[in-house]
């Protein structure tokens, strides 16, 4: 069976031993201890598991590291430049859209893709975006509160040039 | 615990080998920590610990102490304030998303008149807090809130006291406010770390302690962030399926297509083959221990089993 054993992770080329039909989110978790990236269906259901693959969002456990070997993926661990964070990941605090968290990584990284595809998203395309992403504990509208809040903060931060957003 | 009490029972024939806890046997193992020999790990420093019932510690003034097992189940909590100012809660409650280690947190600072940022809690950590039953019912806010509170109430007394001690003025006249005891006469103030002085002081506490009134509270009732949020939104909190211990295993289990279902005929050997996983069979219990998530899944879907399932109620 072909073997992966680099992955171009976060901005950098990360060593791992893989068949390559081993799953993207248990590499990224078990060898290169990223654990941002949530198990939670195994289905590719959830989204807990949402990770950016050029930009796109993609459910990790389902995804095969050898679909991916050449590609750039990016985790919730890649998102904050040092200290700062995405904002994206700002707004989510900010708004305490979440209780248990376990959906934010997810819900987070797939925000990223929809505010870099659409800078200024209604209510009703935010909310047809992140349908793939579950939240049990039921934050959704605080959620929606914090993508809309990201998307402003985005467009008002961009004339500065000084954001490197996924 | 009384390993007898039955919470709930099914009447199911049991129609093969039974299974280890049908025979009720005892458990396997016994938890038990030494709290005596956990406290000299907390360190110098002051240390409150609140007792729900604590008889035997408070009314005999014999000096008699509770035994281990005594203390163990009699304590709600704990507090202890290191010598950097660091407050560390010790409760038995544990945060899955109700945020009680952020409404903790905050009932402890108005008690102690210490900041939130200068709080810390250690939740349901079996080998470090106290036994409790459980995080369930929402028994959380009406019975560990006041429970903390008092400790740290306690704490704040003790610490206005050994402030009257060492400045030898009357301990009414001192105030506490955000992590110090002042003296406004004298413009004199003393963090609250300072106050033990390389030696471990205990006090234990039981009910009647008296409390803020909420006409008082400045933190609780307060919208404050989620405690510890950045760990959330940049990935970096560990749940428990996040960690990883020195040799720990991953157990899948072989799910019956139905309920009640027994197992007629199951061939293992596919399994077992696999490096690094064990196959555990207990009656009509099927699992596998694996050292890794990935190879336990792939070895519970070698197991070959027939099962005998009886017609389903609608």
């Amino acid at each position: 069976m072909a073997t992966v054993t680099q992955l171009n992770v976060n901005g950098s080329t990360l060593a791992v031993d893989a068949d390559a039909d081993a799953s993207l989110l248990g590499v990224l978790r078990d060898q290169l201890d990223l654990t941002g990236s949530k198990y939670g269906c195994g289905e590719g259901q959830c989204g807990a598991c949402t990770v950016l693959i050029n930009g796109s969002p993609r459910r990790s456990c389902i995804t095969s590291v050898g679909a991916v070997r050449d590609r750039q993926i990016t985790t919730i661990e890649g998102l904050a430049a040092g200290e700062r964070l995405h904002p994206v990941q700002q707004s989510f605090l900010d708004e305490a859209a979440m209780q248990c968290a376990y959906c934010t990584s997810g819900m987070i990284m797939t925000a990223v893709a929809l505010l870099k595809a659409n800078p200024n998203p209604s209510e009703a395309e935010i909310r047809h975006f992140m349908e793939g992403n579950i939240c049990r504990c039921g934050t959704h509208p605080r959620i929606v509160a914090a993508v809309r809040n990201a998307a402003v903060a985005m467009k008002e931060s961009r004339p500065l040039g000084n954001a490197r957003h996924e | 615990m009384n390993n007898d009490r039955v919470l709930g029972r099914l009447d199911l024939e049991i129609t093969s080998e039974p299974e280890r806890y049908e025979l009720r046997a005892g458990p396997a193992y016994r938890f038990e920590v030494d709290r005596r020999e956990f406290f000299k790990f907390l360190g110098a420093g002051i240390l409150v610990i609140c007792a729900i019932k604590g008889v035997h510690a408070q009314e005999s003034g014999s000096g008699k102490r509770p035994s281990g097992e005594e203390l163990a189940r009699d304590i709600g909590g704990w507090l202890h304030i290191g010598e950097n100012g660091i407050v560390t809660v010790y409760t038995g409650k544990v945060e899955v998303g109700q945020n009680i280690r952020t409404s903790l947190t905050q009932a402890v600072a108005d008690e102690l008149f210490v900041g939130v940022e200068k709080i810390q809690l250690v939740m349901g950590d079996t080998q470090l807090t106290p036994f409790d039953m459980g995080t369930f019912g929402s028994r959380t806010t009406p019975t560990m809130n006041p429970q903390l509170r008092k400790a740290a109430a306690a704490a704040r007394e003790l610490l206005i006291g050994l402030a009257a001690a060492e400045w030898k003025v009357d301990r009414q006249r001192l105030i506490a406010a955000d992590g110090k005891i002042t003296d406004p006469a004298t413009k004199r103030t003393v963090e609250y770390g300072r106050l033990s002085k390389g030696q471990q002081l205990t006090q234990t506490i039981g009910a009647g302690d008296a409390l803020l009134p909420a006409t008082q509270w400045k933190v609780q009732g307060q919208s404050v962030g989620k405690v510890d949020g950045r760990a959330f939104v940049t990935g970096k909190h560990r749940y428990p399926i996040d960690q990883k211990l020195p040799g720990m295993l991953h157990g899948k289990i072989l799910r019956p297509a139905a309920f009640g279902a027994t197992l007629v005929s199951i061939d293992t050997q596919e399994a077992e083959r696999i490096p690094g996983a064990t196959v555990v069979r207990d009656g009509n219990f099927v699992g596998v221990a694996a050292p890794s998530a990935e190879i336990a899944s792939r070895a519970v879907a070698a197991i070959h089993a027939e099962w005998k399932s009886e017609p389903q109620l609608a």
